[in-house]
């Protein structure tokens, strides 16, 4: 008799385990959306990545979206491009084999249309003028160039220690890194107190969600209308679980006023003319 | 309307095939064939029969049902299992066997549907009742592939455990 109960409470024992785990909701409560100009400053007179476009998108947008890179000498620099240009009698090559100073050189053999900015010249001016405003690092997938830059998490880790410095040094208070690289968040996460960590995705949003939820990042930074819709009800989920969400790149006025429909935390665009003429209407 | 059972019902059940598996039935007395019943973590309320195709080694196949007792779920798999039985004899029932299971189970909830693998490989020890009854308990780790899901609504967000503990009980009937 005695055995049978042993056995009723050892079912019932396994029955109790749920073999699915819920994540706890963290209710995220209202949320402001926040639009930053893409690359910079959008699709506006300057340069990509550049100083003058990140103090047109500062002038007019709630903060920035740019893309970072790592030179020869750990120095983070603005740039979308693994590699950089060919110009006179040299050939194109990768950032991370290029010195600060071949860097300075090769603006220079550019001319006047290119413009390399370091990350600190950023920071410094967003410290002295705009302390309070976004900005959204988008560090891309590494790309080795050659057998030293093999050790990607090194590599990575590296430019996560160059944006922790600079985020300290110039006390900028709403600094954001997105990247589809999740072992380089979770050292960001780890160290860079105060940054917020955004994984990206291409549109596969329940691996994003998970990734997130599991790695305990802040938000998914999710590419528009290109693989899944993304609806309010996705975005309501998320802040229940207290994630957070950027939509990247919304450009077209009725997909910005169907965005902004949606409730997302951040949405980058190029269209900065919009933002400027709703605001002078 | 979906049948609900509830822990009478279950705790009838297993009395019930407690009670009434040991009754004699006449078969062949080495017969390679196994049948059993039992329950599992993974393997739910399961019934199946076992092969022995080789003195130490045997072929199981199983499958279960959570048979309504977590209300609002649906629950069903099918378990394979290949046994390596430490024993001399084929027809000695008492014995240690490492046994490696493939669970495929599916779980319906009201947030999602789950199509899951799950793989383990288990320790296990049959007692003897009688020459042609024994108890089976295995346990070990379990491992999970998630081969389909589907959201059915946007409140929870969950995924099945990557890893877990299974301990599952059988009781064996030598044909």
């Amino acid at each position: 008799m005695k055995t049978r109960y042993y056995i009723l409470i050892f079912c019932y024992i396994l029955i109790s385990c749920n073999k699915i785990y819920f994540y706890p909701d963290k209710d995220l409560g209202t949320v402001k959306t926040v639009v930053l100009a893409h690359a910079g400053g959008g699709s506006c007179i300057y340069k990509i990545n550049t100083l003058d476009a990140a103090k047109y998108g500062l002038a007019n947008m709630e903060g920035i979206e740019v893309d970072v890179q790592l030179s020869a000498n750990s120095t983070v620099w603005l740039g979308h491009d693994s590699n950089l240009p060919a110009c006179g009698g040299r050939s194109e090559k990768c950032f991370r084999g290029t010195t600060d100073n071949e860097i300075v050189q090769l603006d220079s053999c550019l001319g006047p249309g290119e413009d390399f900015t370091r990350l600190e010249e950023v920071f410094k001016y967003m410290a002295e003028n705009y302390p309070y405003k976004y900005i959204s690092l988008d560090v891309k997938s590494w790309s080795p160039c050659n057998f030293g830059d093999l050790d990607i998490l090194s590599e990575m880790n590296t430019l996560a220690d160059g944006i922790i410095k600079l985020k300290y040094k110039y006390h900028l208070i709403n600094v954001v890194v997105e990247s589809q690289t999740a072992t380089f968040l979770s050292y960001l996460n780890d160290n860079g107190f105060g940054i917020e960590c955004y994984l990206t995705t291409w549109g596969d949003f329940e691996r994003g969600m998970l990734i997130t939820l599991k790695r305990k990042f802040q938000g998914i930074s999710f590419k528009y209308k290109y693989d899944e819709v993304i609806t309010a009800d996705h975005v309501r989920m998320l802040h229940k679980k207290g994630i957070k969400i950027q939509l990247w790149t919304v450009d077209k006025p009725s997909d910005l006023e169907e965005a902004i429909s949606l409730d997302p935390d951040f949405i980058q665009t190029d269209n900065v003319g919009y933002f400027i003429n709703v605001n002078n209407r | 309307m979906a049948r609900k059972y509830n822990g009478l019902s279950v705790s009838i059940i297993i009395n019930v095939v407690i009670v009434l598996v040991p009754l004699n039935i006449s078969a062949q007395k080495d017969s390679l064939w196994q049948v059993n019943c039992g329950f599992g973590f993974y393997e739910a309320f399961n019934i199946g029969a076992k092969y022995n195709y080789r003195t130490n080694l045997g072929m199981r196949l199983s499958v279960g049902s959570q048979l309504g007792v977590i209300k609002n779920q649906k629950y069903y798999d099918i378990t394979f299992e290949h046994d390596w039985t430490f024993r001399k004899k084929n027809k000695e029932l008492s014995s240690w066997s490492l046994d490696k299971k493939l669970v495929f189970w599916y779980l319906e909830d009201k947030y999602y549907k789950w199509f899951v693998l799950s793989m383990e490989p288990a320790i296990g020890k049959t007692f003897v009742i009688n020459d042609k009854v024994g108890v089976h308990l295995d346990a070990g780790p379990v491992f999970m592939v998630v081969l389909y899901f589907k959201r059915k609504t946007f409140d929870e967000v969950g995924w099945p455990r990557y890893f877990m503990l299974n301990a599952s009980l059988k009781i064996v009937y030598k044909l």
